[in-house]
Formats: C-alpha cells, sequence, structure tokens
C-alpha cells in the first residue's frame, strides 16, 4: 500500500488570497496541501481548477465536523447585512453532511452532542456523506464547469497536463475532545472511524483533536494511544487546540512528542499545526512516524478549535534565527542587535539570505527592511476608547508571507543534526536582552525538550 | 529620589482618557508645538506626541500599571527622540526610578494647572535606538494630523 503522506511539508490552504503564495516560484517549497471543507465548500470549481491545474500536488480535505459541536454563535455571519445567518461555506456544509447535524445545527440552532451519534443507522450515513464530500465534491463540480471543458480540449491537444482532484486519503469524521468530554466523544470518533474503515474504497485518516489540558493527563493521552492503535487508521492527523510551540512548557511538549511517538507507531502521523520543533522532531527522527508537518500562511503554525474572528493582522517578520514570527517592532530590535542594519551584505549573513529578503534587502537594511513592516494607520473607537491601529499594507503582508515560506522550505529541507539545532537555539538566547526573556524562552526549552527526548 | 506628594483623590476618580483628552487641550495651545493623539508606530498607539523643533516627543499616560507603561513606551523609542511615561504626581519609588533608566524612558507628572499639563520628573534620555523610517513616518502623522484627537 502507498503511503498516504507523500512528503513532509504541509501546507494549510486558507483563503483564495492564499493561492498566490502556492504557485510560481513558491510551489516547489512545499510538498502538499490541507484544504478546509468550508473552502471546498464555498468555491468549489475555482479550488478544483487551482489544485489539479496549478498545483498539481497531493491534498487531503479536513472535513471540519467539529466545527458543528461548538456555540452555533461560532458558525455565524458576522457581517453587519447577514448578522445571524449561517456563513454560505458552512450552511453548504451542513446540506453535504446531512442528518444529525442539518436539523440540529442548521434548523434548531444547537450543537450536536454525543448522543445525535448513538444510532448505528445515523452514524452509518453521516460517515458516507462526510467521505463522499470529500472524495467527490471538488472533482464532480470541476467536471461540471466550463473551465473543465477548456482544460479536457488543451489535455487532448497535449498541451496542458493535468492532476487527479481527488485527495490521497480521506478523514473520519471527528469531534474535539477535552480532558472532560474525552470519554464521549472518543467513542463516537472510534465508531465513525470504524464506519468509514469498512466502507472500504479509500485510504481512512483519524483527526485526533484535543486540548491542551489532555496532554497534562497520561492516562488521557495512553488511552488515546492504545484505542488508535487498535482502530488501525491509515494516517493519525494531531491537532492540540490553540498550542504554539513557542509557548508552550516543557512538560506539555514532551508530552505531546510522546502521544507523537506513540501515533507514529500505529501510522504515519501528521501535526497540522506545528511549528519548527515539530520539523526537527520529525526530520532528526527523534518522533518516528511523525511523516508530515502542516502550517498555515497568515496565521501560521497553531490555531484554536474556535475561531476568534479573525482578529487585527499585524506585520510580523519570521525570524529565522529564532525559528518564530515576530511583530515587527521586536524584528526590528533583533535585526539591529544581530548588526543585520550595517549593509545588505551583513543582513544577508546574519539575518536572512531568502530569495524575498535578497529582493527586498538590496541595499540600506535601515530602508529596504521597512518593507516588511508598512503599515497604514486607521482610528476607531474601541469600547469606548479612541483607538488607533497599525494595518499592514497588502505589499507587507505578500514580502512577509513569500519569506516565511522560503525560510520553511530551509527548515523542513535541510537535515541538521540535534547537537547541530540545539547549538542555534542556544546563540538566539542572546536576543533576550532586546526582546525580554519571554520571546526567546522557547529556544532554552525546545533545546531541553530535544535534549531529553535524545536520552530517552 | 523620592516625590513628597502622594496620588490625590481626584486622580483616582478620573480615567487615563481624561487625563490624555485633558494634557492634549493644554498642549495644542503652546507656541511652537505641534500636538497629535493617538498615533500608530510600528504597531503600537503612542497616547500623545508632539513636534517641538524637529522633535518627536512620546508620551504614554498610565494612571497605575508604569511597568505595562515603560514597556510600551521603550517601544516608541523607535520612533521618538525622547519617550516618556506620564502619570498623575505620585511616589516615585526606587524600582521605578530604575526601571525608567534602565528602558530610557523619562517621567512626567500630569499638572492639574497651568499651560504646559506636565512637569519632568526624570528627563528622558535621547533615543539611541531610533529608526529612520519610523521616525520620519511618526513625525510625518503627527504634522499631517496637527490638533488631531482621533
Amino acid at each position: 500500500m502507498t503511503r498516504p503522506i507523500v512528503g513532509r511539508h504541509l501546507v494549510r490552504y486558507g483563503t483564495a488570497a492564499d493561492q498566490k503564495f502556492l504557485v510560481g516560484a513558491l510551489r516547489p517549497t512545499y510538498d502538499g496541501l490541507v484544504v478546509n471543507a468550508t473552502m471546498a465548500a464555498h468555491i468549489p470549481t475555482a479550488l478544483a481548477s487551482f489544485i489539479s491545474q496549478m498545483v498539481k500536488k497531493p491534498f487531503f480535505i479536513d472535513p471540519q465536523t467539529h466545527a458543528f459541536q461548538h456555540d452555533v454563535e461560532n458558525l455565524e455571519s458576522t457581517s453587519s447585512k447577514k448578522a445571524g445567518k449561517i456563513k454560505r461555506s458552512i450552511q453548504a456544509l451542513l446540506d453535504a453532511y446531512g442528518e444529525p447535524i442539518a436539523t440540529t445545527v442548521g434548523q434548531k440552532r444547537r450543537p450536536v452532542l454525543p448522543s445525535h451519534f448513538a444510532s448505528a443507522k445515523v452514524r452509518k450515513g453521516f460517515c458516507e456523506r462526510v467521505m463522499r464530500f470529500q472524495l467527490e465534491h471538488l472533482a464532480k463540480r470541476f467536471k461540471s464547469s466550463d473551465a473543465a471543458k477548456y482544460f479536457q480540449f488543451l489535455q487532448a491537444k497535449g498541451k496542458l497536463k493535468t492532476a487527479q482532484c481527488r485527495p490521497g486519503f480521506v478523514i473520519a469524521p471527528y469531534f474535539y475532545m477535552t480532558a472532560n468530554t474525552l470519554e464521549k466523544w472518543l467513542r463516537v470518533n472510534l465508531s465513525m472511524l470504524k464506519e468509514c474503515q469498512s466502507s472500504g474504497g479509500a485510504s481512512v485518516g483519524a483527526q485526533v483533536v484535543i486540548s491542551r489540558d489532555v496532554l497534562s493527563s497520561p492516562s488521557l493521552c495512553s488511552t488515546l494511544a492504545s484505542k488508535y492503535k487498535s482502530a488501525r487508521p491509515d494516517v493519525i492527523l494531531v491537532w492540540i487546540d490553540a498550542f504554539p510551540e513557542e509557548s508552550a512548557s516543557r512538560d506539555e511538549l514532551l508530552a505531546f512528542a510522546s502521544l507523537l511517538k506513540e501515533f507514529g507507531r500505529t501510522a504515519p502521523t501528521v501535526n497540522l499545526h506545528g511549528g519548527y520543533l515539530s520539523v526537527v522532531l520529525s526530520r532528526s527522527g527523534l518522533v518516528q512516524g511523525l511523516d508530515g508537518v502542516a502550517h498555515g500562511l497568515e496565521y501560521g503554525e497553531s490555531r484554536g478549535v474556535v475561531p476568534v474572528g479573525g482578529g487585527i493582522p499585524t506585520a510580523k517578520y519570521y525570524y529565522p534565527e529564532m525559528h518564530v514570527r515576530l511583530l515587527f517592532r521586536d524584528a526590528m530590535h533583533a535585526v539591529r542587535a544581530a548588526g543585520g542594519l550595517k549593509s545588505a551584505r551583513a543582513f544577508h549573513r546574519d539575518v536572512c539570505d531568502c530569495v524575498e529578503c535578497k529582493k527586498v534587502v538590496k541595499s540600506s537594511p535601515e530602508d529596504d527592511f521597512a518593507a516588511y513592516g508598512k503599515t497604514r494607520p486607521v482610528s476607531f473607537i474601541r469600547r469606548g476608547q479612541p483607538v488607533a491601529m497599525d494595518y499592514p499594507v497588502p505589499e507587507t503582508k505578500d514580502h512577509s508571507v513569500r519569506h516565511y515560506m522560503w525560510c520553511k522550505k530551509v527548515e523542513y529541507a535541510t537535515a541538521q543534526s540535534v547537537p547541530d539545532v540545539i547549538n542555534g537555539l542556544r546563540l538566539a538566547e542572546r536576543f533576550k536582552k532586546e526582546l525580554g526573556a519571554s520571546k526567546v524562552a522557547h529556544c532554552r526549552i525546545w533545546s531541553s525538550v530535544l535534549r531529553a527526548l535524545s536520552k530517552s | 529620589m523620592k516625590s513628597c506628594q502622594t496620588r490625590s483623590s481626584r486622580d483616582s476618580n478620573r480615567s487615563e482618557l481624561e487625563l490624555v483628552r485633558s494634557a492634549f487641550l493644554r498642549a495644542q495651545s503652546r507656541r511652537g508645538v505641534t500636538v497629535c493623539c493617538h498615533v500608530p508606530v510600528l504597531g503600537r498607539c503612542i497616547d500623545m506626541a508632539y513636534v517641538l523643533r524637529s522633535s518627536l516627543v512620546t508620551i504614554e499616560f498610565k494612571l497605575h500599571d508604569w511597568r505595562k507603561a515603560i514597556a510600551q513606551a521603550k517601544d516608541h523609542r523607535l520612533a521618538a527622540h525622547h519617550s516618556y511615561i506620564c502619570m498623575p504626581q505620585r511616589s516615585v519609588s526606587d524600582v521605578l526610578l530604575t526601571s525608567l533608566n534602565t528602558a530610557g524612558v523619562g517621567l512626567l507628572f500630569f499638572k492639574d494647572e497651568g499651560k504646559w499639563p506636565f512637569s519632568v520628573h526624570l528627563e528622558a534620555p535621547a533615543s539611541n535606538e531610533a529608526w529612520r523610517f519610523a521616525r520620519e513616518e511618526a513625525i510625518s502623522y503627527v504634522l499631517n494630523n496637527k490638533g488631531k484627537w482621533i
């Protein structure tokens, strides 16, 4: 059987605006895509065309079934015109997935409970529809589009090579588990997985979405590991709710690595929202079986299960030596401390020499580096207080995301030994003088985690 | 160095915003000073900034949490010639003074009386961290939004 994960570097396709960062010169920087079901439901034809004609890389769809277990407010539009109405993309998913969520969430406006999936018949129908959506929705919609006819014409003339618009595997419906709710939802998740496996026709992945507090319970982690081992999924996809590696404690990271190890013994495992530490764990072999690490383009390497409403965009720069995104003003302090403002050569030697930085920082870093932090001021009243904010201009986002993707390519592609990584992190700790201890604390913690895992 | 005065009961009933507003209205009337409130700089929002003889002075107002004020004012040094925090008259502990000196930030006391709303308790040193781009942007914002409250 072919392995469902064909490359370590996975990127989450967030919005249509992300497309330009996934093609052209940046296309070779990553191995595959993770597509949100909401996007597949919202713009199926455009997405199918984008994946099959331009990206031509393996992908899979996150069915996002957990969305229906949270407060329905999270699924409602926030625009003034459609306030209170369920978002179009979510409605499309409700229509595709059907019962029990169509009635419970769509009509009664209540979140689904484990009890809604008590009946084997309900589970079977739900699993079939969720699987069908992943396997067929994009391909079907694409086939019936005008664009498809044009592409078929080009293909017949030998002028175009297209890729299949079928995911590498499907993910069984899944729900989010906290330490308090794990027992009930785990039962539902496992039965859904079993149902999907029995239907045949595609490799089936298990998505395990848990809260951070589960990591602090060895018995719950052990339960998860043993239950999924018995279930034998083809791939395991892990997502810890709002778990930025750079602010996690040593104990949390060790527990996380241990859970990944256990999962890795069962099936190829993917961290769906991971940063540099996960990449090192995967590349170094410290966590065998961690075959992939995914990240997004803008908000990147961690994500809360419940969307927090988008937030205010801020200009950030991925600082390669620290392996984190820094607020632009912090990046400025760090670049200055590293001596990167002395000349373009110094910048490329001591800060970053990626394709984008070479394009942006050409002669005078003092002036050129501003391209990563250009903003426009916007004033407004918030909670009765006047506030003025800097919003990044589109060019700032463009430069920052491109720089980020080039940096990530290096991180995923470079086979560094664990001692070298630890040395690099130790050196990066020198920025604590300029940035404060909390902003570089992750360097010490990651080193400690890597040392502990190397010994075990 | 300790100040002999403590915060009056009037100050404790006043909001930070009222302090900024009062300072802003009086500072505007001073000749040669171009003043503006809520100035965005590198993701921070400066409560009040003014340009005097081509120098940019930034002020972060706080009633209580001086540690937070210093952290913010420290970032203002990327743009400002001189960066201050401003509080109602209060006793100044050694810890506060040391923190101000370490951060390179000055301390102003808010004055209720008089045309100029501040008295200087600790002079802010000239910023040695300024970044030309940020400074030019901030000065240009203040000059283009002269007298602007929001």
